[in-house]
């Protein structure tokens, strides 16, 4: 039986639903000694920002339970030594080539965006990540806003006509309201979750383990909140989403699909097996067959809960 | 400019209990073995379940490229040690490596290989290398007492002398190894040399700065908590000296000259 794991996000085709999620992946580069990463549906870059960051100071990293916390601090090269060293590289590829953009403000990343459109011909999609911790704007974190997102996502829509896709934080209690702000400034996909805020604590020293107190908690603890998430976010709106956290295996990827995600990103696995995300798509067809499913599309949404 | 590195599935082939708290374990990785230099480490899966989750990063403690191993030892700190200590021959690994970049051949002699507790585990396979090399070397070693000393006979062998210190004075010389270093160079009247550093923060911090303004090039093994072992994740940030930034202990390092790094406290 010939398995079609194609899936379309509205105009963003993907030869297979699995991506990998911003800041696990680097800049791709970094993993094509251990992925055929023309096996992927896409990858998706680390966060690219106006100017270089250099990150938070240690500790930066955590293991917890079944997962990990994070305070890397955006760490980047900055847009425009993105373009001049890391575009060359992604350029070969013949997977979707999906670049995320961070930012303190709306200045921030359409300054970004416009730098980028001079390279946008090998560029398939934006994701704007909008979980920055501090902003201009009254000090609020405007990932959690809704008015903010519809704001951002509106001004970066007017930019550019490539797929946009708007990755959301589940660090609020509705996130279905985040979703329909997106959406009616123009998002095209949505991307959930972000990380949740954790914190972990060195009990002998009575100091928080991470350099900022708090960090952002992934892995395959995450998974049951990621879902729940995604259930919720397909009940409020009709865009495509991108399903994210603690994907370690075929399995996790179609309970993402079932609960109505048209396609995947796998983050913290990529620490653990640097090639994980090609046994995954190798995996998936595996499971289809096994299933006799033909066309994975079929299973997106397709959760029976009566 | 990134080396090659492998994935293997690395079988324990030996397991020993060195003292009350040190394990040497032999792992049977072809690849990473012959591919691999003195100051380089290996990622250790310890589980295919989540729980540890990330891989452990481990100094490379010896080598024989031509069978094919690699051999780590172990201080039982965590959970990820903790398996790794309770692992038997037969079982499986799943080992990313060689990693980071080894330590480079000294430009001022003798080589002095300064390590305290497990980071004397890069300075054994460097003595290995340095010997092999002909190179003038001799080794200061620190331990908390008698019982966990070792190594110390091979290290013989490879060095012209060697020097040991127990916190507790149970053997070789009583006190902490920047004191004992200050006074074995002083009575050496070593004035030039290249030191090789791995061990706890605070004693690499203060032979870094008993070393400055003296005729010494430092090099400081450091450990930092890490996910990936590649540059990926981003997470092994060390302060550069000069404040801007930082860099990375997996790709930058593990090995840095002292005067590039900022030691935390």
């Amino acid at each position: 039986m010939e398995i079609d794991l194609s899936v379309d996000l509205g105009s963003l085709n993907l030869a297979n639903p699995v991506l990998t999620a911003s800041g696990t992946f680097g800049y791709a580069q970094e993993f094509s000694e251990f992925v055929n990463l023309n096996r992927l549906g896409g990858v998706v870059t680390k966060s690219i920002t106006r100017y270089p960051r250099p990150g938070n100071p240690p500790h930066r990293i955590v293991e917890v339970s079944c997962g990990m916390l994070n305070s890397i601090g955006l760490a980047n090269v900055g847009v425009d030594a993105f373009i001049r060293e890391k575009m060359p590289f992604l350029r070969t590829l013949q997977c979707r080539k999906i670049v995320n953009i961070a930012g303190e403000c709306i200045e921030d990343y359409v300054a970004v965006l416009e730098k980028l459109a001079s390279v946008e011909e090998d560029i398939d999609a934006y994701e704007v990540n909008l979980s920055c911790p501090n902003v201009k704007e009254g000090g609020r974190t405007f990932g959690k806003d809704p008015e903010q997102v519809f704001k951002m996502t509106r001004a970066l829509r007017q930019m550019t006509g490539k797929p946009l896709i708007v990755k959301l934080t589940p660090n609020v209690s509705d996130i279905g309201e985040l979703g329909k702000a997106a959406e009616e400034g123009g998002a095209d996909i949505l991307s959930a979750v972000n990380t949740f805020v954790g914190l972990a604590v060195d009990v002998e020293r009575r100091r928080p383990i991470l350099g900022t107190v708090t960090g952002g908690f992934s892995g395959p603890a995450i998974k049951p909140l990621a879902l729940a998430k995604v259930w919720e976010l397909r009940q409020a709106v009709d865009l495509p989403i991108i399903g994210i956290g603690g994907i370690f295996r075929a399995n996790d990827v179609l309970e993402f699909l079932l609960v109505g995600a048209s396609a995947v990103q796998v983050g913290t696995a990529n620490f653990v097996d640097p090639s994980i995300s090609e046994k995954i798509v190798d995996e998936l067809e595996q499971s289809c067959r096994r299933m006799g499913i033909s066309r994975i599309r079929d299973l997106i949404g397709a959760l029976e809960t009566t | 400019m990134s080396r090659q590195k492998f994935i293997e599935e690395a079988q324990v082939v030996e397991k020993e209990q060195l003292n009350p708290t040190y394990f040497r374990i032999r792992l049977n990785a072809p690849r990473i073995s012959r591919h691999a230099m003195a100051g380089q480490f290996i990622n250790i899966r310890m589980t295919h379940f989540y729980d540890p989750l990330l891989p452990r990063p481990m100094s490379i403690f010896r080598r024989n490229g031509d069978e094919g191993w690699l051999e780590v030892l172990v201080r039982v700190v965590g959970r990820g040690s903790k398996a790794l200590s309770q692992s038997e021959p037969g079982d499986r690994f799943t080992v990313l490596g060689p990693l980071g970049n080894g330590f480079s051949l000294p430009k001022k002699l003798p080589a002095v290989l300064i390590g305290g507790g497990t980071g004397i585990a890069p300075l054994v396979f460097l003595a290995s290398e340095l010997s092999k090399m002909d190179v003038p070397s001799m080794a200061v070693f620190g331990f908390r007492s008698q019982s966990e000393v070792c190594c110390v006979e091979e290290m013989r062998a490879f060095c012209q002398e060697v020097f040991v210190a127990t916190d507790d004075g149970s053997y070789g010389f009583r006190g902490l190894i920047p004191d004992f270093f200050a006074r074995i160079a002083e009575e050496k009247g070593i004035d030039e040399a290249t030191l090789y550093v791995c061990g706890p923060v605070p004693m690499m911090s203060r032979i870094a700065d008993f070393s400055r303004g003296k005729g010494y090039d430092v090099f400081l093994s450091v450990e930092a908590h890490m996910a990936c072992g590649f540059g990926a994740c981003v997470g092994c940030a060390v302060p550069r000296a000069d404040g801007k930034g930082f860099v990375l202990a997996c790709v930058d390092g593990p090995v840095f000259n002292a005067k590039e790094i900022r030691l935390g406290d």
